[in-house]
């Protein structure tokens, strides 16, 4: 009966339609109760009063009416009513038939607006305004989007219950004013979404960086490949800009509140008690404000004029203090679990009254799974077909708001700013395929795109599935810090080509070596760490075994940090003296000899020490003063180290080393090694305090202290301001023994001191218009800058009498080779670049020097023999 | 009811939708580009999924060329182009199809929307009825196919994404009423001369012949029963 009735009052409207041109509020949900008719809805006796001029609230509209894993809040607000108001009547609006909030028989009546992609702007203005008409009917909007597209269009409308355009801009994202008017912390954040910022502020975000979206969605990200990524996707599929926010560690609580003309009406505190795998609320501790917050809340719905609802998004730390993480400017979709509490707050902005301050509330609240019959005059409809690529926008999916952001009605507040964006090198490889390449400009499909776009930064990733949540001891945790945007230059990411030789007649590609700035980065590497006792510095020879540099490096004083006895040998050829030098790595005995000279060696495995043994056992020779094992990492994963966190493990590394540093008359010393420019210096700080933390029981089991700590492992280029703190909490909150014993401490920051060393110069092949504007083809290819995919390098042009640098821009620089993934540079502004022009990469000196190889040359490897 | 029967009659002098060619270059290519985009899915399903994704849904002037359905370099087209692309597509892979329209309910206060986007684009709405909605479907054995939502659907009655389908024709067969909706009293079939056409096809390509039996996977989905 129900559905008769429906389907038929669904053809009566098509009709009236037809003959007068006004479009109706929607089709009877509930033959039991009388329909209002359009434009005259009779007010119910016992409805709310608006609170203003004089006239009760007797039809709500509610839009979001999509009840999924990932809620839209419009069924929530609609309980919440009917739980006040019986006789209300609430129509529940939607822009896809498939919100499945749509079914619920609490709906009186239906507003099913057709999806944005196919939505006519002025028509929905119109048909807005006409729902409104009548005088008892108020809407509630709780979609953001559309939240900020009524108050674009529609301006402070009275039957409205959403903030105007001035109140959104208080409250943007990030909400750093906002936080500061109420008194709370707020999180770190980078609008720069540069591949240099953006991997800059992840390295200064030990537990990870939210991808947020101007007006929606927030992904998390561990590594700057999956950030930009995942802002392509946000971008793509809701509009707007992105920015990078810092994971704070802490419970998730929320305030919802709401106001009217300025006035809070009510607020209320929930604490999540369990999410969904979205992150979603399932059930949360429901309590009240304290009075200061509630005064401070007042006052900023009082200064935005708020009208309509709203939800502070929150962490609270370890220690109690909160941090405002964003404002939502609806209410959340789980408000009805407050209602059920005794904090009804849509039945207090639909009333128009403040809530009673004495009330009390029940403890919480919980979802539970309900099934229902789905409405038969919209029916169900099995699942679309999906193509891997270039699915259909979401119009199905979040009420069909991703078509609403596809349409880009709502521009970027930075209007100067390209609406396009693009993937680095390295994500491009990875997620081409769901971002950049899914053809014609349409849209991936957003679930895939964000789940490749999130594996994109597996590398970054905790070993677990979070970071300990919580203070570090012997510092404020970064959640501590002043919340800001960091701003810091990229100090030596730029400048290099005041040092570049103009091109001469030389053939491209080809490497200029910059020595001056090793030297410099030696020297500054030298006055960081002044004061701290016996230190040596040392000089990683794989990262750049260039002989000017071994050279310049023997002659400041550095010692040979080598991988093979290849490397220790060419070392020591230019200068380097073996008995200073310290052998590491898996395979440091490499190639085969009888006799070995160094100052230390650090065993990568128990069976290497044990393997040392039979060596010796059969004339092996090896001098060194000392003998050490690599320590595993406790929190990451690494193929490198002895775990000496596995008791067993321990003891039996405390036997070999022992029996093997009498047999030589060494001390013993240990080595701890993971990039820090992976990590960032506060988790390399914890990772290397946790790992060098073993030294004191192993002192105890080898009766002194250990003669050497060897730290290091491939510092960021950027991070040398960094290295003092992070060697003083190492010292701090590391073993005793580090203190106690004054082992010498061996210092090797690998590429930080050679990553500007070198610089390849190149010549443009070709330029070709793209969709990005220019691309361009160099005669260097992957082979020559091996690291082209993971870390941006600077580049410069020479415009026939200097070297100028490149501006940001769109356009990419690819590799000669034929190589889907050699692209070398990415977000640069090519427009003035040529056929035949010289550019010069940046920032070449380290592994992009000692791993270069022959590629597209018509070479074949030195084993087989050149052509 | 009468509604209904007359949006029938409306909908019987709409052409089934077939995008013309040029003999030129201009046409080709965008042919090319078209079906190069969708002829390397190896799965049919996903191949048909992908048409309203290349093709941003809008209005479109007919008769139309390829070349027309081009528009700012993106690719525009109606559920007549979307109807059209995946015959020819299930054609390439020989499954066995009809072309066939519906009439559709849709939620009341959507056809202004698309009335204005049509009218603003001086595209006629022909198409748009009274009370529901022209769209064209495809008969795949004994289902049917939204190409605009890429879904099968059972039948009159059945709910798609764009609305309650209260009647289905297939190309040369009758109108097949939902259950719900009484029996026509008329066959809807008279001529208006006023009504706005397609050209008309004179034989449909596509068509199903009596002696081309349906392979047995193109019938009804296992488990389900008619």
């Amino acid at each position: 009966m129900r559905a008769a009735k429906a389907l038929l009052m669904m053809f009566g409207m098509g009709l009236q339609t037809e003959h007068n041109g006004r479009e109706p509020a929607g089709a009877s949900r509930d033959v039991t109760r009388p329909e209002a008719p359009q434009g005259s809805t009779p007010r119910p006796e016992n409805a709310a009063s608006a609170g203003g001029p004089g006239t009760e609230v007797g039809t709500v509209f509610v839009s979001g009416m999509h009840s999924g894993p990932n809620p839209s809040p419009g069924l929530s607000v609609a309980r919440s009513l009917r739980l006040a108001r019986p006789g209300l009547r609430i129509v529940g609006l939607d822009y896809s038939r498939e919100s499945s909030g749509l079914h619920s028989e609490l709906l009186d009546d239906l507003v099913c607006l057709p999806a944005w992609r196919e939505a006519h702007l002025p028509t929905w203005i119109e048909q807005m305004d006409r729902l409104l008409e009548p005088e008892d009917a108020v809407l509630i909007p709780c979609l953001d989007l559309e939240v900020r597209l009524l108050a674009r269009e529609l301006g402070s409308h009275d039957r409205i219950l959403g903030p105007s355009k001035a109140a959104l801009e208080l409250v943007g994202k990030p909400p750093v004013e906002a936080a500061e008017r109420l008194g709370l912390r707020a999180a770190e954040y980078e609008t720069d979404t540069s591949w240099e910022a953006i991997d800059r502020f992840i390295r200064r975000s030990p537990y990870g960086v939210w991808v947020k979206g101007q007006h929606y969605d927030a992904h998390r990200a561990y590594t700057a490949g999956a950030a930009l990524a995942l802002g392509d996707v946000v971008q793509r599929t809701w509009g707007g800009s992105w920015h990078l926010e810092a994971h704070v560690a802490g419970q998730e609580c929320s305030i919802a509140f709401c106001g009217l003309d300025g006035r809070l009406l009510d607020a209320v505190f929930i604490t999540k008690a369990m999410v969904t795998t979205e992150g979603k609320t399932w059930a949360g501790e429901v309590a009240e404000l304290d009075e200061a917050m509630r005064e401070r809340l007042a006052d900023l719905v009082a200064d935005a004029g708020w009208t309509g609802a709203g939800e502070l998004e929150l962490i609270r730390s370890w220690s109690g203090e909160l941090t405002l993480m964003e404002i939502n400017p609806r209410f959340p979709a789980w408000i009805h679990g407050t209602s059920v509490c005794g904090a009804n707050l849509p039945a207090a902005l639909v009333a128009g009254r403040p809530a009673d301050r004495g009330r009390r509330l029940t403890p919480g609240f919980t979802r539970v799974v309900e099934e229902i019959p789905v409405h038969p005059a919209l029916g169900i409809t099995p699942i679309a077909w999906v193509a891997g690529g270039i699915s259909r926008p979401g119009d199905k999916r979040h009420s069909g708001m991703p078509s609403l952001g596809q349409r880009r009605l709502l521009p970027p507040e930075d209007a100067d700013e390209p609406v396009e964006s693009h993937p680095n090198p390295g994500s491009a490889a990875r997620i081409g395929v769901a971002a950049e390449y899914a053809g014609a400009g349409e849209t991936a499909d957003f679930a895939e795109s964000v789940e490749t776009a999130e594996c994109a930064g597996a590398v970054g990733a905790p070993a677990h599935n979070g970071m300990p949540a919580g203070r570090v001891e012997g510092r404020p945790a970064p959640a501590e810090r002043p919340a800001t945007r960091t701003k810091e230059p990229a100090a030596h990411t730029e400048g290099f080509e005041r040092l570049l030789d103009p091109p001469g007649n030389a053939a491209t590609p080809y490497r200029q070596v910059l020595l001056p700035l090793f030297t410099e980065r030696v020297q500054a590497l030298r006055q960081e760490v002044e004061g701290i006792g016996r230190v040596l510095l040392a000089h990683s020879v794989k990262t750049c075994p260039q002989p000017a540099v071994l050279r310049e490096a023997a002659r400041l004083g550095l010692a040979a940090e080598a991988i093979s006895l290849a490397e220790l040998e060419a070392a020591e050829r230019h200068g380097m003296a073996p008995e200073r030098a310290i052998l590491n790595g898996p395979a440091k005995w490499w190639p085969a000899t009888d006799r070995v000279r160094c100052f230390a060696f650090f065993a990568d495995s128990l069976a290497e020490l044990s393997r040392l043994g039979d060596l010796l056992d059969n004339g092996f020779q090896l001098e060194a003063e000392v003998v050490g094992v690599r320590v595993a990492p406790t929190g990451l994963i690494s193929r490198f180290g002895v775990p000496l966190h596995e008791r067993d493990t321990m003891v039996e590394a405390a036997r070999l080393l022992g029996t093997l540093a009498d047999r030589l008359g060494a001390g013993w010393g240990m080595h701890f090694h993971f990039a820090q420019s992976v990590l960032g210096a506060p988790r390399w700080e914890r990772e290397c305090v946790a790992a060098l933390s073993a030294a004191d029981p192993l002192a105890d089991l080898l009766g002194g202290p250990p003669a050497v700590l060897d730290i290091g492992g491939g510092w960021h280029v950027d991070d040398l301001s960094y290295l003092r703190a992070s060697l003083d909490y190492v010292r701090a909150n590391g073993p005793a023994a580090a203190r106690d014993g004054d082992p010498l401490l061996v210092m090797e920051p690998g590429k930080l001191l050679t990553q500007p060393s070198a610089a390849v110069v190149t010549q443009v092949l070709a330029r070709r218009a793209s969709h990005r504007g220019y691309d361009i083809v160099v005669d260097a290819a992957e082979g020559d800058m091996p690291e082209a995919p993971f870390h941006p390098h600077p580049v410069a042009r020479f415009d026939g009498s200097r070297w100028e640098p490149l501006r940001p821009g769109w356009s990419w620089i690819l590799g000669r080779s034929c190589m889907e993934h050699d692209v070398l540079s990415v977000r640069l502004d090519l427009t003035d670049v040529r056929e035949g022009d010289y550019l010069a990469f940046g920032m070449c000196g380290g592994y992009d020097t000692s791993m270069a190889y022959e590629f597209g040359r018509g070479t074949a490897p030195r084993e087989l023999g050149q052509p | 009811m009468s509604g209904l029967m007359g949006d029938l009659k409306r909908f019987d002098r709409i052409e089934l939708s077939q995008v013309a060619s040029h003999p030129k270059a201009c046409c080709e290519m965008v042919k090319h580009s078209v079906f190069a985009q969708l002829m390397h899915y190896g799965d049919t399903g996903t191949a048909l999924a992908a048409v309203p994704g290349l093709f941003r849904w809008g209005p479109v002037q007919w008769p139309a060329h390829w070349c027309d359905l081009v528009d700012h370099g993106d690719l525009v087209g109606d559920c007549g182009v979307h109807a059209d692309v995946a015959a020819a597509l299930l054609t390439r892979k020989s499954v066995p199809h009809t072309r066939a329209r519906a009439a559709v309910l849709t939620p009341p206060m959507a056809p202004a929307h698309w009335r204005a986007v049509w009218n603003e684009a001086q595209v006629n709405d022909a198409w748009i009825g009274r009370n529901t909605v022209h769209h064209e479907v495809l008969r795949v054995g004994n289902r049917w196919w939204d190409p605009s939502d890429a879904r099968w659907f059972s039948g009159p009655g059945a709910h798609t994404g764009s609305g309650h389908v209260l009647a289905l024709r297939e190309d040369g067969g009758q109108w097949q009423l939902a259950p719900e909706t009484a029996a026509p009293d008329a066959s809807p079939t008279a001529h208006d001369p006023d009504a706005p056409s397609k050209p008309h096809a004179p034989e449909h390509p596509h068509a199903v012949s009596s002696t081309h039996p349906l392979p047995s996977t193109h019938a009804l989905p296992q488990g389900v029963l008619p």
